[in-house]
């Protein structure tokens, strides 16, 4: 049922066809026209109308044409109304099959409102018979053909655009300046749980909890007046699970005259990244604190280390001590009986012999009796070494105390040439004190000070009250742990100076020990300053011997006044 | 004037004998050394002395646990018992003099000291026993 048409022997130049022409295809082809036309006459004036540049293929009913529209086809000219289809429904039915085609309704003047319906349902324009005439139809052919071109791109492009959008694995929306959504991908749909209509025109209040739909309008709203770019990761827990992170960009919708309408944003989970960087980030810090715990803990050892080589030479010490003690006392024991029998037994010959008889057992007894003295005197210094300690503490006047040890050391000085200055506090509290035994202390220190003076001197004996610093309350380097004195206590301070030799350096840190001296047999014992220490540490005080420039030594004794 | 007994129990015989001599010069006392301290109670019951002196320290035996026996002994238990001590210092032993009812001596000590604190030792004892005793001596006031 083809009625073909001869091709147009040339090519027609209209000007306005150039736009259609552009197109090479239609320069070196004629145009392929699907002419879907009942009326004979109409079909006859159309083929004449369009007899250059086009081939135009004519059926007369719809079934024919949806058939003969499957071959190459570059428009179809369509009468609404044919024996097998009227009015709209013809254009509904024909373009639901060949949707790609572009379509040109034809209609007469009554019923031009089929075809206004056609050109809003997708056909690309409509003609009214009667009022066409050749550059009309031409035109309107050419035009159809471009529009629907342009159609095709822009659904391609759009197609691009979504599948674009769609693809991406980000989450992207599009809200108007009200915060109404106006657009959402599927992933966004997806993770809201909605469809895209029930997104669209609704707001974050509608599907996140007040709080948070606050905060992203507040974002939103910031984005529109700053007109710029909004970044950010936020965090988000949701109900039942773990911590999300969300990297978010925001920026602003503009239309065509740069006025900001909206917002569009663009987010994607980031939860992966942060972990790694917070997991970096830990065990930066892990590594950092656990070097730290190292420095500690090898600052701790160097510590305990140091403090437990303190306890070892104090223990070290002690046991000496103990040694010495238990030595001392089985000594004394050992040496008394003998000691014991010389004595009654030089009683005896005293009493036996008359000593005026002859003068020289005079003298041999004399000097036996001295030698038994001395011999006792350093036995009972042993003894008083190693006596188990108890002190009977009372509160007694200090300067008395220092005035009388001096008194006890009288013949010495003057024997030595020796003068003492006393510089003795008024007023000082009562020291807490064993007389006897304090006294012996001061007379040590007194004596040690006469012994550096062989060739004279001066003794400057001081008391004086004082405070102590926290520096002060520490025991000093190497002293017991009895001394427990604490920062701002106020004591009782008693310092003996002497002009003589002071303590060579080296030996300083051993004077205190027992059986320490440097002086001559019969001088010394080296159990002075050993018992001091003894005596003092069991008035819970302490004992210090220093050097003092450009001569001489100072022995410090600390004491506690009466507590209060 | 009547013979004091004096007893010396110390294991250095040496010091016995100069303490048993150097007393003996002074004719008021009668000595009796024992330098066994396992015979010392059974020789004390026998020589029924006035006054014991007595060594602390004594191998096998030590002197306050005889002292102890003595006082534990009816026959014994109320003669004076003067410890003479090697370990004592003489401040402590001044200080301490008396410690539970005995006397101590640091040694060494000299005959004149030794014979002081002896003559004191039993004039308290004669003192307290007149006190005793005086109820007896009642009726025949
Ligand atoms: N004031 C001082 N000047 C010089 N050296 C001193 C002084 N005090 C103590 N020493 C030294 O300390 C040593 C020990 O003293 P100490 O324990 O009293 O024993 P001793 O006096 O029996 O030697 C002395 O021998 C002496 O070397
Ligand atoms: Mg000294």
């Amino acid at each position: 049922m083809f009625r073909r048409y001869p091709k147009a022997a040339k090519p027609v130049h209209d000007m306005n066809e150039s736009a259609a022409n552009a197109n090479a295809k239609n320069v070196s082809q004629p145009t392929r026209v699907l002419l879907i036309e009942y009326c004979p006459a109409d079909a006859l004036l159309i083929g004449g109308l369009l007899a250059t540049g086009f081939t135009v293929t004519h059926v007369t009913d719809l079934g024919a044409g949806i058939k003969a529209a499957h071959g190459p086809f570059d428009i179809v000219l369509l009468d609404l109304f044919l024996p097998d289809s009227r009015g709209l429904d013809t254009f509904t039915q024909f373009h639901s099959l060949h949707a790609e085609l572009p379509i040109l309704v034809m209609s007469g003047l009554d019923d031009e409102h089929f075809a206004e319906s056609a050109v809003r349902d997708g056909a690309q324009d409509y003609l009214v018979k009667g009022q066409m005439d050749e550059v009309l139809l031409r035109r309107a052919v050419r035009y159809a053909m471009e529009r629907k071109r342009v159609e095709r791109a822009l659904r391609d492009s759009e197609a691009f655009y979504q599948s674009l959008v769609e693809s991406l694995p980000q989450y992207i929306y599009r809200k108007d300046a009200q915060g109404r959504f106006t657009f959402a991908n599927r992933r966004f749909c997806v993770e809201l749980g909605r469809t895209f209509q029930e997104i669209v025109g609704h707001t974050d209040y509608d599907f996140f909890p007040a709080e948070l739909a606050e905060k992203y309008q507040a974002d939103d709203q910031r984005v529109m007046t700053a007109g710029k770019v909004f970044e950010a990761v936020e965090e988000h827990t949701p109900p039942g699970g773990e911590k999300e992170y969300v990297q978010v960009v925001k920026s602003p919708v503009f239309d065509a005259q740069g006025k900001i309408i909206g917002t569009q944003g663009i987010f994607w989970d980031v939860t992966a990244r942060v972990r790694g960087e917070e997991k970096l980030k830990k065990a930066h810090t892990d590594l950092a604190r656990s070097r730290e715990d190292l420095l500690r803990t090898l600052a701790d050892l160097q510590r305990s280390h140091s403090r437990f080589k303190e306890a070892q030479q104090q223990m070290v010490e002690m046991e000496k001590m103990q040694t010495v003690g238990q030595m001392a006392a089985g000594i004394a024991h050992e040496v008394k009986n003998p000691l014991a029998v010389i004595r009654m037994g030089m009683d005896y010959l005293t009493n036996a012999i008359d000593p005026t008889s002859n003068e020289a057992v005079g003298t041999v007894l004399k000097d036996m009796q001295d030698a038994l003295h001395r011999a006792d005197g350093i036995i009972m210094g042993l003894l008083d070494f190693s006596a188990p300690g108890k002190v009977d503490l009372r509160p007694w006047d200090l300067n008395s105390l220092v005035r009388s040890s001096i008194n006890l050391v009288k013949h010495e000085l003057k024997a030595a040439q020796i003068t003492v200055e006393t510089d003795l506090c008024d007023n000082l509290p009562p020291v807490l004190a064993d007389a006897n035994k304090i006294k012996q202390v001061f007379v040590n220190a007194l004596t040690n000070g006469i012994h550096a003076m062989p060739e004279g001197g001066r003794l400057t004996v001081r008391t004086y009250i004082k405070k102590l610093t926290p520096e002060e309350a520490r025991p000093s380097q190497g002293a017991r742990q009895t001394q427990t004195f604490r920062a701002g206590e106020r004591v009782l301070v008693t310092e003996i100076d002497d002009t003589g030799t002071g303590i060579p350096q080296d030996k300083l840190g051993r004077v205190f020990e027992p059986f320490f001296t440097t002086k001559a047999t019969g001088k010394g014992t080296g159990l002075g300053l050993t018992v001091s220490r003894k005596i003092v540490e069991l008035h819970e005080g302490a004992i210090q011997l220093e050097n003092l420039s450009p001569a001489g030594a100072r022995a410090t004794i600390t004491l506690r006044t009466e507590k209060t | 004037m009547d013979q004091k007994r004096i007893l010396v129990i110390d294991d250095e015989s040496a010091l016995t004998r100069m303490i048993r001599l150097n007393l003996e010069t002074t004719k008021r006392y009668v000595v009796r050394e024992e330098n066994r301290a396992p015979h010392a109670h059974t020789t004390a019951r026998e020589f029924k002395p006035d006054l014991i002196l007595l060594d602390v320290i004594m191998p096998g035996t030590d002197g306050g646990e005889l002292a102890s026996r003595f006082r534990a002994d009816p026959a014994l238990k109320d003669i004076p018992v003067i410890f003479l001590t090697a370990t004592l210092s003489k401040r402590e032993a001044a200080e301490g003099m008396i410690n539970g009812g005995y006397l101590f001596l640091p040694k060494p000590v000299g005959l004149k000291n030794l014979v002081e604190c002896i003559e004191n030792a039993l004039a308290a004892k004669a003192h307290e026993h007149k006190h005793e005793v005086k109820p007896d001596t009642e009726p025949g006031k």
